[in-house]
């Protein structure tokens, strides 16, 4: 021991309170979490109102409503036995207003629990404000916060978004369902490669169009539906495809993870068949002459006959050949309405085409790239279908 | 000199290595592109990692001429006294200012990412605290410090980088050399940025034993961080989007931001990487703190226990200086561009006139 030897022993101590615990932790009870956050267009719901006309609030332009969806902790705990079983585990609560973080903040004067953003998983964008407004202005706030993750998914609704984020079923989160609803692709075609915030960036900082899954909502009850298009240049919305025209636009790429395509007999309309795809590839070429583009397009896929109506025995079903043929006509009729609605109606690519230029002609992407919608309208797109049924189930055939 | 204070070779590329890595890793992705508009960033880190092994083979050589002496004593002899002072001067401020760049990226990073409200000196004051207690050390603690940080860097590291392979799509990365060499070589400048921290080796090479395996050690210390990088930004670009990278202001962060996985015990690791982060930083800082601190013990024969204490605190003002993110990044740009004269030219110089003067001394060339 040294001259001091106390005096050693306490600073030594005083290291101890190094050991306190966090600076500035925040207990998890005391913040309100939010999962999910729908933007409509702005609509000042009836509680706003009221608290408006009592002369809270100044005055701005009613641009944006975001309803977030926060996870009640109240239900959580388990140690409230009075609490009423049919209670929902989240409280969605709305604000209105032209800067997407104020009307967060101003949640804070309107609940005891300031709102946190670590774990919202999913942002559901009102059709009618994406067509209104650039989405990296509306979206600027989530890339910008160093709460919210670029993980968190964009997706897209034709009616009310708010209304996306309710539900008839008692314990059930409605951003959670949407989030777990991404993830059967391998069910469906009618489920795109989802979109994360930070995936969105590229599309929106490259000027790329693109397309986000739809949902739609009735009566408590959510369904993915189609997609929207936005158009690169505007960074707007500019239309939906429909679900077929989305299935089409799947085959066109090769998107697909499973899913099926029903079709009739051409002689026998009440003759409904369904192939179950099993794999699907596509392989995209593109060939430059000068500046005129254009894309050879093979389609291949394998899957099972899953299902087959009106026919005697199944030994009486027709050639596999035919079969094939009738799937291949039905895939083709998909892809054209497809095509159509790309080059005709939104004159916008959004099966990443320009994608395949670039890599395949860089220096010929320069020139392009800058009006590359309009140089996609106008080239010629050339696709093979072959479609193949290698079984049969568990029936013979 | 202690004695028994000395490095092996392995040591010395360790410590090369966690040298090397630091602030750069979260920006290089954005650094490059920004320079280069194409996927091919990673050839330029190639090529500049190759371009400083050419350096660092020169700080080797001239080392070896000077056995058991520093930089700093042996450039006296080379140039004078008065000049060789001025030199010295001019790589201690550079060490000096290389130490609050880190700490003040460390407050920067954990300020916005993990400690959101804990003041900047209540990060920086510990961390400052705990890295002159190593280097009082002395040289062979702080490589054995390396030595284990290290390997808990490397495996978190490849492992939170393959992690995000659920959001990689080799289109972003092609095509490859799409547009020539021309963004290729636009790129190597600021890849070079990202090697600053081989010319530790002119303070390192003093305490081996067999100054001749130097020449490994550095190749190696500049291989390995080569493939760090190369992986960052395949993986960030491969995620992000080469027009996603130049928008973020730490594009590894956010790489790591922009996936989940459920089913694991852990959903999210970005706190995985911010924590080897840290450990880097606390390296790279220690080892540009003790380099700068060498210089003045050895400049001013003081004890180099005490120059820490000084130190310490001049680092922590120094570090405060920049007002805001942007004057930061401008100063790492700026100390990255001094690094490069300073241990890319001069040593060449260096070396040419150490020749000429043994060749006058003796008359020899040799």
């Amino acid at each position: 021991m040294g001259l001091y030897p106390n005096l050693k022993r306490a600073f030594v101590m005083l290291w101890l309170l190094l050991l306190t615990g966090c600076w500035s932790s925040n207990e998890i009870e005391d913040l309100s979490v939010y999962v999910g956050i729908a933007l409509d267009k702005g609509e000042v719901t009836a509680e706003e109102q009221q608290l408006r006309e009592q002369g809270s609030a100044e005055k701005n332009i009613d641009k944006v409503t975001a309803t977030l969806q926060i996870i009640s902790s109240k239900s959580s705990s388990s140690s409230d036995q009075s609490t009423k079983t049919d209670q929902k585990p989240f409280i969605n609560t709305a604000g209105t207003g032209d800067s997407v973080f104020e009307i967060f903040r101003e949640f804070a004067s309107r609940r005891d629990q300031p709102v946190i953003g670590h774990h919202m998983k999913i942002v559901v964008i009102s059709g009618g404000l994406a067509r209104a407004n650039r989405l990296d202005d509306m979206l600027d706030f989530f890339y910008r916060d160093n709460d919210i993750r670029p993980s968190c998914f964009v997706v897209v609704s034709r009616g009310e978004a708010r209304k996306t984020l309710e539900t008839k079923v008692p314990g059930g989160i409605p951003a959670f369902r949407l989030v777990g609803m991404l993830d059967n692709r391998n069910r469906t075609l009618e489920v795109i490669p989802s979109v994360s915030l930070s995936k969105l960036q590229g599309y929106l900082q490259s000027g790329t169009s693109f397309i986000l899954q739809n949902v739609l909502s009735a009566q408590g009850e959510i369904k993915f539906s189609g997609a929207a298009v936005i158009k690169g240049e505007t960074k707007k919305l500019i239309g939906y495809l429909s679900e077929e025209e989305l299935k089409g636009l799947v085959w066109l790429t090769g998107s697909g993870k499973g899913g099926l395509v029903k079709a009739y007999d051409h002689n026998d309309s009440g003759r409904s068949m369904a192939y179950e795809m099993k794999s699907m590839k596509s392989t995209i070429k593109s060939r430059a002459d000068g500046k005129k583009l254009s894309f050879d397009v093979n389609i291949e896929s394998e899957g099972r006959l899953i299902e087959l109506w009106n026919h005697a025995s199944i030994f009486n079903r027709p050639a596999t050949k035919e079969l094939e043929a009738i799937f291949e006509q039905k895939v083709r009729r998909l892809i054209d309405q497809a095509i159509k609605k790309m080059q005709q109606q939104y004159r916008v690519d959004v099966a990443g085409f320009g994608s395949h230029v670039r890599i395949e002609h860089p220096r010929l992407w320069q020139s392009v790239k800058k009006d590359w919608d309009s140089v996609f309208s106008q080239s010629l797109i050339h696709y093979k279908v072959k479609l193949k049924i290698t079984e049969f189930g568990s029936l013979i055939d | 000199m202690d004695e028994n204070d000395y490095i092996t070779p392995a040591q010395v590329a360790v410590v090369i290595i966690n040298a090397m890595l630091g602030a750069g890793i979260l920006t290089l992705p954005r650094t490059t592109v920004n320079a280069a508009h194409t996927p091919d960033v990673w050839l330029s880190i190639m090529v500049g990692g190759f371009v400083i092994i050419l350096f660092g083979m020169v700080l080797v050589r001239l080392g070896l001429r000077y056995r058991g002496q520093t930089f700093y004593q042996y450039v006296s002899r080379i140039t004078g006294r008065w000049i060789g002072a001025f030199l010295s001067l001019v790589v201690i401020v550079y060490f000096m200012l290389v130490a609050s760049f880190e700490v003040r990226a460390l407050s920067e990073v954990t300020g916005l990412y993990l400690l959101e409200g804990t003041p900047s000196w209540a990060i920086i004051m510990p961390f400052l605290w705990v890295g002159g207690y190593l280097i009082r050390g002395g040289v062979s603690a702080l490589a054995r410090l390396c030595e284990v940080i290290l390997p808990i860097t490397g495996i978190i590291f490849f492992l939170t980088m393959f992690l995000s392979f659920g959001i990689f799509d080799i289109h972003n990365m092609r095509p490859v050399l799409g547009l020539g060499m021309t963004p290729v070589l636009k790129g190597i400048e600021p890849a070079l940025l990202s090697f600053i921290g081989f010319e530790t080796i002119i303070v390192l090479q003093a305490f081996m034993k067999k100054p001749e395996k130097a020449a490994k050690s550095v190749i190696a210390g500049i291989l390995i961080p080569t493939a760090f990088y190369v992986t960052t930004v395949v993986m960030v670009i491969g995620a992000l989007t080469v027009d996603g990278v130049v928008t973020k202001t730490w594009p590894t962060m956010d790489l790591i931001r922009s996936f989940e996985l459920s089913g694991l015990i852990f959903e999210r690791f970005e706190s995985f990487l911010l924590v080897i982060w840290i450990m880097q930083i606390y390296s790279t800082f220690t080892i540009t703190c003790y380099a700068s601190a060498l210089g003045i013990a050895q400049l001013t024969g003081r004890n180099l226990k005490s120059v820490i204490t000084v130190l310490l605190p001049v680092i922590y003002i120094l570090s405060m200086a920049p007002h805001s993110l942007k004057d930061l990044n401008k100063l790492g740009d700026m100390l990255g561009l001094t690094a490069l004269c300073l241990f890319g030219l001069l040593p060449l110089l260096l070396l040419i006139l150490s020749k000429w003067k043994a060749g006058k001394k003796d008359g020899t060339v040799s």
